[in-house]
């Protein structure tokens, strides 16, 4: 299984910030990309995070992003996913019971981002 | 007609060999999913049955034995035994013996009481011994009574510490082997997990709701999660016992769960209550409880409503009529003949329609083709059965075989529901039995060795089944070591098969192994290498009208494809004619069709060679394979067939176009005509040859051979 490999880049409205993870997203790896979001949090208005190559998830990895999700909406910030989720992704979700949590509480109880919500 | 006391009898039979076959099938699957209470159960149920019924119809024996094994699986049934191997092997000798017993009821030799006593006292040897009684246990999830097993629905909040996964532990795992448990749904808690700058990466902040439905006890559940007891808050609950009557859908309502799991308190409850809104949606609004905690708690009520609904639905559905009937193989071939005659009869009768220009008789004509024409695809779906039933018994094969010769191999299938011709089906048992030993004997290598060459130690054995245009393809695939080139070339030569410069593809070098008497086994062991076989299978694969093929990769195993047509009765082919004689083509293998003219003949200085857009297409001319000679027409034509992969021209005079055709066999007298391999009756009367493409062409080799050399 390969390490985690994260690139960011600016979109072109100079607010948003793509972030791009591929690779293994896990316990051992999770704290690269959670630094790179605590840098990045005061400099721009919303996040996307593409997961379309991440090639293995743990429940550390989507902790993480719950955290990273939860951070940015009491900044009052954009956070949500673009691109094509990875199957294995999506399997990570239904293993750790998410599926059933269709609603996020520090979302006002919108769609929670992983089963499809926007924020 | 017998006795109504010897057709119960027969039909005992007949049902107790289907029992069988599905104890067998049940056994085997058990061995991969020892813990699956399904199989469990269906293995049980066949045992009462053939106990039970074989009570009734007077043999004792089988029932009394029955019994015994009966009694041991009760056991397993309860939770109270483990599916060990040993078990597995000791009843599967049982079912085995029990098969032989019904064979002797019927004429066949006597069973061995001995084995059979062997079996029983192995069996028994396994039972637990009996703990002394015990004071009944105060919790409600064990006083239940052990002779059923009840379905219970667990609530399970499972909230790991922190740090749980420092020590290796991956709560995800713990989830999975819950949801092996039974009907589980899982709900998690996002709730404690901090925001970034607080977040350690490496703990846990989730937690979960669980609602299990499960046939194992509370044991069960609490063993899961036996090695985390300490780094955990666990709470289990039973909150369906499983006898609540199924017609009281209602479960606790949502407020109830929740104070029960000490989510809210009965204060904050009582105050919801009094506003008439829909309890959850004011639940969140006020803020009481997260959505996602009512979310859990509707998530338990809609699972408990549907295992009650799910108790009273399974009772009526015993009861329903089977919708099925038995029918005696001989009167389906009778039907299926036929509908074969009438077909030739409707083929007569459009043709007089046709010459007669009555409308009123071509309408009848046209509505009777389309009757029989449904009337024969529904004829001929009756006698299909799905494979899988044959597949099932190779399991029971390669697990002895693999076990014998000190292998590991699983067998793996697929198309199990692909439908064959019974007749089909039933010939084709042997020369699948030999080509799944082949590959368990030479394709598989030992374990050991497998290592050593970076494969897994666990060979496979792919058996598939699909449909293919109107022919079934099987194959076996395995992962072994593959065919050795070499030493079959070698073997070949030595037995003046070939001669040492002889070149061949890859494809031609495997054809080899069907020439009769070859083998490349170095030592001749109980299972392979006497050299009986691949001829064998090749004749019998032939002569059901099927191709076989080989494919194989030094190293990485051998694929096996046997093409074999849905049916022996009826077939589409291509009707054309030589002078006043008609020939049937097997349109399946058909290309195209082009013209030969007189020029294009003397343009290739006598070589059998046609040019098509800018290929050369060999071809056979069969007016001259027949030897007749009157009316050579100035253009003829070639039909163009796939054989064995290859493209090769059959000249005729004439395309009459497609044509149903009814296969009637040769006589005894013209068993050894090669390249005709049956005929069938025109609908004026005239016999048409059924040409046989393969074999036609390997003759015209052989002849060319033995005028060149």
């Amino acid at each position: 299984m390969s390490d985690l490999s994260v690139t960011h880049s600016l979109l072109a409205d100079g607010a948003t910030l793509k972030i791009n993870v591929a690779g293994r997203l896990a316990i051992e790896t999770a704290a690269e990309l959670q630094n790179l979001l605590l840098e990045q949090v005061d400099t721009v208005s919303s996040i996307q995070l593409d997961l379309s190559a991440v090639e293995d998830i743990d429940l550390a990895g989507m902790q993480l992003i719950c955290s990273a999700c939860r951070t940015n909406l009491n900044l009052k910030k954009h956070f949500n996913f673009t691109g094509c989720m990875a199957p294995v992704v999506r399997e990570a979700i239904g293993a750790i019971g998410l599926q059933r949590q269709t609603t996020c509480k520090h979302n006002d109880d919108l769609p929670c981002i992983w089963c499809g919500g926007m924020n | 007609m017998s006795s109504p006391q010897e057709q119960h009898i027969a039909t005992y039979r007949e049902e107790a060999g289907e029992l069988l076959a599905e104890l067998e099938t049940s056994l085997l699957e058990l061995e991969d999913n020892p813990q699956d209470n399904d199989l469990i159960n269906r293995v049980f149920r066949a045992m009462h049955t053939i106990k039970g019924s074989g009570a009734m119809f007077g043999f004792d024996d089988i029932a009394r034995f029955t019994h015994e094994v009966e009694t041991v699986f009760d056991q397993v049934r309860n939770g109270k035994m483990q599916v060990t191997r040993c078990l597995l092997d000791l009843t599967l000798q049982a079912r085995d013996q029990i098969t032989t017993m019904l064979d002797a009821s019927a004429g066949g030799p006597p069973a061995d009481e001995t084995n059979g006593q062997r079996i029983i006292a192995g069996l028994q040897e396994l039972l637990p011994r009996v703990a002394p009684l015990k004071a009944p246990p105060k919790d409600a999830a064990a006083t239940a009574p052990a002779s059923e097993s009840v379905s219970r629905t667990y609530r399970i909040r499972f909230k790991p510490v922190p740090e749980i996964m420092l020590g290796g532990t991956n709560p995800v795992s713990l989830l999975n082997e819950l949801r092996d448990l039974g009907t589980c749904e899982v709900v998690v808690h996002l709730d404690s997990i901090p925001t970034l700058d607080q977040l350690v990466a490496e703990h846990c902040f989730f937690y979960w709701d669980i609602v299990l439905t499960t046939c194992q006890g509370i044991e069960a559940i609490k063993d899961v999660f036996i090695f985390v007891e300490d780094d955990c808050d666990l709470k289990i609950d039973l909150i369906d016992d499983g006898s609540a009557p199924g017609t009281d859908d209602s479960y606790k309502k949502l407020g109830d769960i929740l104070v029960e799991r000490g989510d809210l308190s009965p204060v904050e409850m009582q105050k919801i209550l009094s506003m008439q809104k829909r309890f959850g949606e004011i639940l969140i609004e006020q803020g009481l409880v997260p959505a996602s905690k009512v979310q859990s708690a509707l998530m338990e009520q809609q699972q408990i409503q549907q295992v009650r609904q799910e108790r009273t639905a399974a009772a009526p559905a015993a009861a329903e009529a089977a919708l099925s009937i038995r029918v005696p193989a001989e009167r389906l071939d009778h039907l299926v003949n036929l509908v074969g005659e009438l077909v030739t009869v409707q083929a007569h009768l459009t043709q007089i329609a046709g010459t007669r220009h009555d409308n009123e008789i071509i309408a009848v004509a046209e509505e009777v083709e389309r009757l029989i024409s449904e009337l024969r695809d529904t004829t001929l779906n009756m006698r299909m059965l799905p494979i899988g039933s044959t597949f099932s018994k190779f399991k029971r094969l390669v697990r002895d075989l693999s076990a014998e010769l000190g292998k590991e191999i699983d067998l793996e299938t697929s198309g199990a529901e692909t439908e064959l011709d019974k007749t089909v089906i039933e010939k084709l048992n042997d020369p699948l039995v030999h080509l799944i030993r082949n590959s368990i004997d030479h394709g598989i290598e030992m374990p050991e060795v497998r290592k050593s060459a970076g494969k897994p130690a666990k060979g496979i054995v792919h058996l598939a089944a699909e449909h293919s245009g109107d022919s079934v393809l099987v194959t076996i695939r395995d992962d072994g070591a593959g065919l050795d080139k070499e030493r079959i070339r070698a073997k070949a030569i030595e037995r003046g098969l070939i001669t040492a410069t002889t070149e061949l593809t890859d494809k031609e070098t495997f054809n080899l192994i069907f020439a009769p008497g070859f083998s490349t086994a170095q030592k001749v062991t109980s299972v392979s290498g006497r050299g009986v076989g691949m001829d064998v299978v090749k004749k019998a694969i032939e002569a059901l009208r099927g191709t076989i093929d080989i494919a194989s990769e030094a190293g990485k195993g051998s694929v096996i494809t046997l093409r074999i047509p849905l049916t022996l009765a009826i077939i589409e082919t291509l009707l054309v004619r030589i002078d006043r004689n008609f020939f049937v083509l097997p349109l399946s293998m058909v290309e195209e069709c082009i013209e030969l003219t007189r020029a294009d003949v003397q343009a290739a200085h006598g070589r059998h060679l046609a040019h098509v857009r800018g290929e050369l297409t060999p071809y056979i001319n069969l007016r001259a394979e027949f030897e007749i000679t009157d009316n050579q027409p100035e253009i003829e034509q070639i039909v163009i067939l796939s054989v064995n992969g290859k493209r090769i021209g059959f000249v005729v005079d004439d395309v009459v176009g497609e044509h149903q055709t009814v296969i009637k066999t040769l006589g005894k007298l013209y068993r050894d005509v090669r390249g005709i391999s049956g005929a069938t009756i025109l609908g004026d009367g005239t016999v048409a040859l059924i040409l046989d493409p393969g074999l036609l062409v390997q003759s015209v080799a052989l002849t060319e051979q033995e005028q060149f050399s």
